[in-house]
């Protein structure tokens, strides 16, 4: 199945249009390097020498650059408390947070870059938006969601937050409460299936992160080809710009959200 | 699955973008974040420590003036009564001074009197002597050719009479 979709790609790009999917630039072995994921690679390759350029240049006294990272990294943490209202909290999920929300930008940004989709190999563009393929966006949102139940878990143990989607305690609470409450009978059957409903929502949290990175980022692209093949010059220019404050945009919206399922999940604790 | 072909999803891709952004929070926190964080909390504790040193100093500064202050102000007033004390002392021994030398000088000039009286009671005694003798020998000279022994001692004594009055 697979195949045949990556077949079709390469028939396709013989006239290079811009697909749904990302296309493979080359095959090792069985594997499809496609040109999302290099450009991926371009960005984590970026990134590791933003990194090392910040761990060389550390210093106690910062200078401009220092300045400026630190400037970035206080902002952070000061939006990331106005979600948790806890600074522990904030400083134990910052590291995965920002990492989203940097490889995101990243990615979102390179797709961008004038000319990067003219570069072709083998008649396929090599580069194209990393968030522009529905594996990153899917890969990122399938790690939030993963990544906040087990925080969850982690936070308020695997009993009680195994009780959040399977509600056994809900079950078993019902013969030591009916005397006392006899609505109980009710009630708790009824937040058993709201516990079955979580489960849902939770695949739909992946869908919702996903598709909208995804969609926002492709449309993006789609956007500035038409309209560059349209008016190669100046005309692009504002939806460029638009689309380098898109790309922060969804970026930023991507991090907070899972912040929100991170704090959520750790916050079934406190609320059972 | 269609949606999901329709997309190109391959879990193949996905494993391999789960591992590029495992890598991401790999590097990002250990070579930026974890130093960059330490660094700032460090400097944020250095910086609060600074400032409560600063404010712990000025207020053994304002405390330490006051002190220096009050020493100051008692010192002058130690000053004072030791200079007045001096000062009393002082006069005291000035006069002290003058009535000792008054009276040493009153002793000498005493004592150089009573040498002198001395002196010269000496020398008038003397001198009398000598007196009575040259006026013997010239006597003797003069009434070794002629005069009596008795009218030699009358006029002697008469003469002798004469110099005691003088």
């Amino acid at each position: 199945m697979a195949h045949q979709t990556t077949d079709n790609t390469v028939e396709q790009t013989g006239h290079n249009e811009h697909t749904l999917f990302a296309q493979p630039v080359f095959n090792v072995g069985n594997f499809h390097v496609t040109n999302s994921l290099l450009t991926s690679w371009l960005a984590v390759f970026l990134i590791i020498i933003i990194a090392l350029a910040i761990k060389l240049k550390l210093k106690k006294v910062p200078g401009v650059f220092q300045a400026m990272i630190e400037k970035i990294v206080v902002g952070a943490f000061d939006m990331m408390d106005l979600v948790t209202n806890d600074r522990k909290k904030s400083e134990q999920v910052f590291p995965i947070i920002f990492s989203i929300f940097i490889f995101i930008l990243i990615n979102n940004w390179l797709g961008l870059v004038p000319g990067i989709g003219s570069i072709t190999y083998n008649g396929v563009a090599m580069f194209r938006g990393g968030t522009a393929d529905m594996n990153t966006t899917l890969a990122l949102g399938i790690f939030s969601v993963l990544g906040a139940n087990v925080f969850g878990v982690i936070v308020a143990g695997a009993w009680n937050y195994f009780n959040k989607f399977i509600n056994l305690k809900a079950l078993i609470e019902i013969p030591k409460k009916i005397i006392k409450e006899p609505a109980i009978v009710l009630i708790n059957p009824i937040n058993f299936f709201v516990g079955l409903i979580e489960i849902v929502a939770e695949i739909a949290k992946v869908a919702s992160l996903s598709l909208r990175l995804f969609g926002n980022v492709f449309a993006g692209e789609v956007l500035v080809i038409s309209i560059t093949a349209m008016a190669a010059y100046l005309v692009p220019l504002p939806f460029m710009f638009l689309e380098l404050i898109v790309g922060v945009i969804q970026a930023l919206i991507f991090a907070i959200l899972s912040l929100v399922y991170f704090t959520i999940a750790s916050m079934e604790h406190e609320s059972h | 699955m269609e949606i999901l072909e329709l997309f190109g999803v391959d879990w193949k891709l996905m494993l391999a973008q789960l591992i590029n952004f495992a890598v991401v929070i790999a590097v990002l926190w250990f070579f930026a974040l974890k130093p960059l964080t330490k660094i700032m909390r460090e400097r944020n504790k250095e910086i609060g420590k600074g400032l409560g040193d600063a404010r712990r100093a000025e207020a053994r500064l304002t405390e330490v003036e006051k002190v220096v202050n009050d020493k100051i102000k008692e010192s002058k007033f130690d000053a004072e009564i030791i200079l007045n004390e001096a000062r009393k002392e002082s006069e005291k021994a000035k006069s002290a001074a003058g009535e000792k030398t008054k009276k040493e000088i009153e002793l000498m000039i005493e004592k150089a009197k009573k040498q002198l009286a001395s002196e010269k009671r000496a020398m008038i005694s003397e001198v009398k002597g000598e007196v009575g003798e040259i006026i013997v020998k010239a006597l003797e000279k003069i009434l070794s050719q002629g005069l009596s022994a008795e009218l030699d001692k009358k006029y002697i004594g008469q003469t002798l009479n004469e110099l005691k009055k003088q």
